[in-house]
C-alpha cells in the first residue's frame, strides 16, 4: 500500500492518539488512586467525627452496654454501608458490624491496631489494610472519644477500598471509550484533512507534469487557502512566465530560421569537436548538400582541407580574417568565407560559424577586368615601344641610311595611328560602359545610314575590289536609334567586312521588319569564323588572327563597340558563319545581325 | 639570320609585333650580334632548340604559345635550360614580374625600354656567362 499522505498522517495520529491514550492512563494509573484514597480518607474522617458523636454517651458511661452499641453499630452500618467498630477504651470491641453479635466475644482485643495507637496519640488514627475477614483491602480511620482524664474509647470506620479500583477501572473504561469514538470521529476526519491537502498537491503535480511536456493550458486551482494556496498561485504563475518564455524564443527561433533561411550567404555552424552542428538553406544550394551533412566533420562533408584548416585555425586563434576558398566540383567556384568562434558563456569554444559569400561571379569579372587592363597596357605599350625605339635608333650616334631613315619614319608614323585609333575605341568604350554616353534616340532610316558608311569606306573597298551592296527594302519602317552611333555601328561592321574578305569578294548589307524590330545584317563572302571562336568575337581584344588583325590596323575593339551600341539601343547582336572546313566548299563568309527597336 | 664568324653570340628575339622585332633585329646586328626573329611561341622554342641562341629575348602576349609556357618549357628542358632568357614585354604588374622569374627568366624588362638599357643588359648577362665558363686564374693575392 503506497505511503501517501492520508495514511501517512493517520499513522501518525493513531500513534499520538495511543501515546496520548497510554499516558493518560499511566496518570490515571498514577494519580486517580491516591487521589481517590484521598477523598475516601477525608470522607472517611468525616464520617468517623459523625459516627463517633453517637457513641460518645455511650462510650463515656462508665459501663458501656456492649450489646447495645453493637446493635446500634449494625444498624448504622446497614445504613451506610460502613464498617463499624467501637472499641474500648483497652481495646475491647464493643461493637462490630461487620460480625453478628453473637461472636463478638470472640473479636481479638484491638489496642494495639495502628490506627488506634494512632487515635490515643493524636486523636485520630488511620490505616490500611488487608482484611483476613472479608479479604479486601480496608481502610480504617478510629477516632478516640475522649474522657475527662484519657481516652473513653474508640469509634472506628472503614471502607473496603475496591470502590478505587473499581472507579479506577471505570475512569479508565472511560476514557478507553471515549478515545475510541474520538478516534472514530477522528479518522475521516484525518483522511479528509489530508485529502485536501493532498488532493491540491497532486493536482499541482499533475499541472507541472503537463508544463513540463508543453502544454500549458492546465491550471491549479487556488481555492484552497494558506501555504498551498500560495504555492498554487505561484504555480500558475510560473506556468504563464514559461509559457510566455517560450513563446518568445519560439519567437526568436523562427525569426532566426527566417533570416537563415532567406538570406543568400550559405551558414554552417559546427560543434565544439568540429562537427557539423547547422546549415542553412543558402549553403545547402550552394554546395548541393542536405541534411547528412550534419554529424559530419567539415573535411568529411566538403573535401576541402583549406576550409578544415580554417575550422582549426579559428577555433585556435578567434578571429581570423576572411578567406578565399575554391571549391572543385562541376564547375569550380570561389567562396568568401568568414569565420568566428561561437564562445559559450564559460568562455570555452562552443563551436564556429562559417558564413560563405558565392563570389564566383565576382571573381570573374574581376579576372576578366583584371585581363582587360593587362590587354589595354599592353595593346598601348607596344606601339609606343615601337615608337620609342625608332626615333632611339634614328637619334643614335650611327644614324641609319636615308632608306632606312624613311622606313623607321613611316614605322612611327603607323604606329602613332595606331595608338590614337585604339585611344579612340577605348574611349569609346569606356563611355558606352560607364553609361556616361548619351544616346539621341531620333527616328533613323537604316537605308540611309547604311549608305553613308558605304560611301565613307568606298575607298577602302575599291582597293580590294570589293562590291559593296545595299539590300534594304523601302518599306522597311524608320529606327529609333542614335545616329552617329548607329554610323559607328555600320562603319566597324563593313570596316571588318573589307578587312577580312579576299579580294573581288563581296559584302552585302540586308534589313527586314521583324517582331516589331529591324533586323539589319551585313553579310560578306570572305573564308568565314570558326565556329570555336564565334561565341567570343564581340569580347574585348578578342581576335581570331591576332597577328593578322594588327597588320590590318584593326584596334581588336570594334566588334565590342558595336555591341555595346546596339544593346545600349535595346538591341541584340550575333553572328552567323562557316569556313570552309565546316562546309567542304569554299567559304560562305560571315553574316553579321543585329536589331534595333522601331521608330 | 647574317652568317657571320661563330664566335658572334646569338640572340633569339620571340616578339609578334613586327615592327618591334625588325628593330630589335636591327639594333642587335649593329651592336655585334646574331640575330633570330621568331613571330609566335611555338615557332620561338622550335628556333630554340635547333639553333641553340646564347641569349633569349622572350616577348609575352605572343599567339599559339603565351611567353610564360614558353619560358617553363625552356628551363625545363635539359637541353635548353642553360639559356639566359630575358623578358620583355608590355605587361607590367608586379604580379607578372614574379610570376616571370618564378619561371626562371634571367631578367625582366618592361615596355616602353630604352634600347641602351636593354643592350646593356644583354650584354652583362652575357658577360657573366662567359666569365663563368672561363678558366680559373691563380694569382697572389
Amino acid at each position: 500500500m503506497k505511503l501517501t499522505l492520508p495514511w501517512r498522517w493517520f499513522f501518525g495520529v493513531a500513534v499520538l492518539l495511543t501515546a496520548l491514550l497510554l499516558s493518560v492512563n499511566v496518570c490515571l494509573d498514577l494519580a486517580l488512586p491516591p487521589f481517590l484514597v484521598q477523598k475516601i480518607r477525608t470522607g472517611l474522617e468525616r464520617d468517623a467525627f459523625i459516627t463517633r458523636e453517637l457513641f460518645v454517651s455511650q462510650l463515656s458511661a462508665t459501663q458501656p452496654d456492649s450489646e447495645e452499641i453493637n446493635r446500634l453499630a449494625h444498624a448504622l452500618a446497614a445504613k451506610t454501608g460502613l464498617r463499624i467498630t467501637v472499641i474500648a477504651a483497652d481495646g475491647t470491641v464493643l461493637g462490630e458490624s461487620d460480625k453478628p453479635a453473637t461472636e463478638l466475644h470472640t473479636i481479638e482485643n484491638h489496642l494495639k491496631r495502628p490506627e488506634v495507637q494512632q487515635a490515643i496519640d493524636t486523636g485520630v488514627g488511620v490505616d490500611t489494610r488487608h482484611s483476613a475477614t472479608i479479604g479486601v483491602d480496608l481502610m480504617y480511620v478510629a477516632v478516640s472519644v475522649k474522657k475527662k482524664d484519657g481516652v473513653a474509647g474508640f469509634v472506628r470506620v472503614a471502607l473496603p477500598l475496591h470502590e478505587i479500583a473499581q472507579t479506577s477501572s471505570h475512569v479508565r473504561r472511560i476514557v478507553a471509550w471515549a478515545s475510541i469514538a474520538v478516534g472514530c470521529v477522528c479518522i475521516p476526519f484525518v483522511f479528509w484533512l489530508a485529502g485536501r491537502t493532498s488532493r491540491p498537491i497532486l493536482q499541482m503535480c499533475r499541472v507541472a507534469e503537463r508544463v513540463a511536456h508543453g502544454d500549458f493550458s492546465k491550471s491549479v486551482s487556488t481555492r484552497v487557502g494558506g501555504e498551498l494556496g500560495e504555492l498554487a498561485a505561484a504555480l500558475n504563475d510560473m506556468s504563464t512566465q514559461l509559457e510566455a518564455r517560450l513563446q518568445d524564443l519560439n519567437r526568436e527561433r523562427s525569426d532566426l530560421d527566417a533570416i537563415l533561411g532567406n538570406m543568400t550567404e550559405g551558414v554552417l555552424v559546427t560543434d565544439p569537436a568540429g562537427r557539423i552542428r547547422l546549415i542553412n538553406n543558402a549553403l545547402r544550394r550552394q554546395h548541393d548538400v542536405g541534411d547528412e551533412v550534419v554529424g559530419k566533420t567539415v573535411i568529411e562533408a566538403f573535401r576541402n582541407a583549406e576550409l578544415q584548416d580554417l575550422v582549426a585555425n579559428v577555433a585556435r586563434q578567434n578571429n581570423v580574417p576572411p578567406q578565399e576558398l575554391i571549391f572543385f566540383g562541376p564547375a569550380e567556384r570561389v567562396f568568401e568565407v568568414n569565420a568566428a568562434t561561437l564562445r559559450a558563456p564559460d568562455g570555452n569554444c562552443a563551436g564556429v560559424v562559417l558564413v560563405f559569400h558565392d563570389i564566383t561571379r565576382l571573381k570573374r569579372l574581376e579576372n576578366v577586368r583584371k585581363e582587360f587592363v593587362a590587354n589595354v597596357s599592353h595593346e598601348l605599350r607596344t606601339p609606343l615601344s615601337v615608337i620609342k625605339g625608332y626615333i632611339e635608333a634614328l637619334l643614335d650616334e650611327q644614324p641609319p641610311t636615308p632608306e632606312m631613315t624613311k622606313q623607321f619614319l613611316e614605322t612611327i608614323e603607323k604606329n602613332s595611328r595606331r595608338l590614337e585609333a585604339l585611344i579612340n575605341d577605348l574611349l569609346t568604350i569606356s563611355a558606352l560602359e560607364s553609361q556616361q554616353a548619351w544616346l539621341d534616340f531620333k527616328p533613323v532610316n537604316p537605308r540611309a545610314a547604311a549608305q553613308a558608311a558605304v560611301e565613307e569606306l568606298a575607298t577602302q573597298a575599291a582597293r580590294k575590289s570589293i562590291t559593296m551592296a545595299l539590300e534594304i527594302p523601302p518599306e522597311v519602317p524608320l529606327a529609333s536609334a542614335d545616329g552617329e552611333r548607329l554610323h559607328q555601328v555600320f562603319l566597324n561592321l563593313l570596316d571588318n567586312a573589307i578587312k577580312y574578305t579576299q579580294d573581288g569578294g563581296q559584302v552585302v548589307i540586308s534589313a527586314r521588319e521583324n517582331a516589331g524590330e529591324i533586323e539589319v545584317c551585313v553579310a560578306d563572302n570572305g573564308p568565314g569564323i570558326g565556329a570555336e571562336h564565334l561565341p567570343r568575337i564581340f569580347e574585348r581584344f578578342y581576335r581570331v588572327d591576332k597577328a593578322r588583325s594588327r597588320e590590318l590596323g584593326g584596334t581588336g575593339l570594334g566588334l565590342s563597340i558595336v555591341k555595346h551600341i546596339v544593346q545600349a539601343h535595346g538591341g541584340r547582336v550575333w553572328a552567323e558563319s562557316s569556313t570552309r572546313s565546316e562546309r567542304g566548299e569554299p567559304g560562305v563568309g560571315s553574316r553579321f545581325f543585329f536589331t534595333l527597336p522601331r521608330a | 639570320m647574317i652568317p657571320e664568324t661563330p664566335r658572334k653570340p646569338l640572340i633569339l628575339i620571340a616578339e609578334d609585333d613586327r615592327d618591334l622585332g625588325r628593330l630589335l633585329v636591327f639594333s642587335l646586328q649593329r651592336r655585334e650580334y646574331r640575330a633570330l626573329l621568331a613571330t609566335d611561341g611555338r615557332a620561338a622554342l622550335n628556333a630554340a632548340f635547333e639553333h641553340k641562341p646564347d641569349l633569349i629575348l622572350l616577348d609575352l602576349m605572343m599567339p599559339i604559345l603565351h611567353g610564360y609556357e614558353v619560358c617553363r618549357l625552356l628551363k625545363s628542358s635539359p637541353v635548353l635550360a642553360y639559356i639566359p632568357v630575358i623578358i620583355l614585354t608590355a605587361l607590367v604588374t608586379t604580379e607578372n614580374k614574379v610570376k616571370g622569374f618564378k619561371l626562371g627568366a634571367d631578367d625582366y624588362l618592361t615596355k616602353p625600354f630604352a634600347m641602351p638599357e636593354l643592350l646593356a643588359r644583354i650584354n652583362a648577362i652575357l658577360s657573366r656567362r662567359k666569365r663563368r665558363n672561363a678558366p680559373v686564374e691563380f694569382a697572389d693575392l
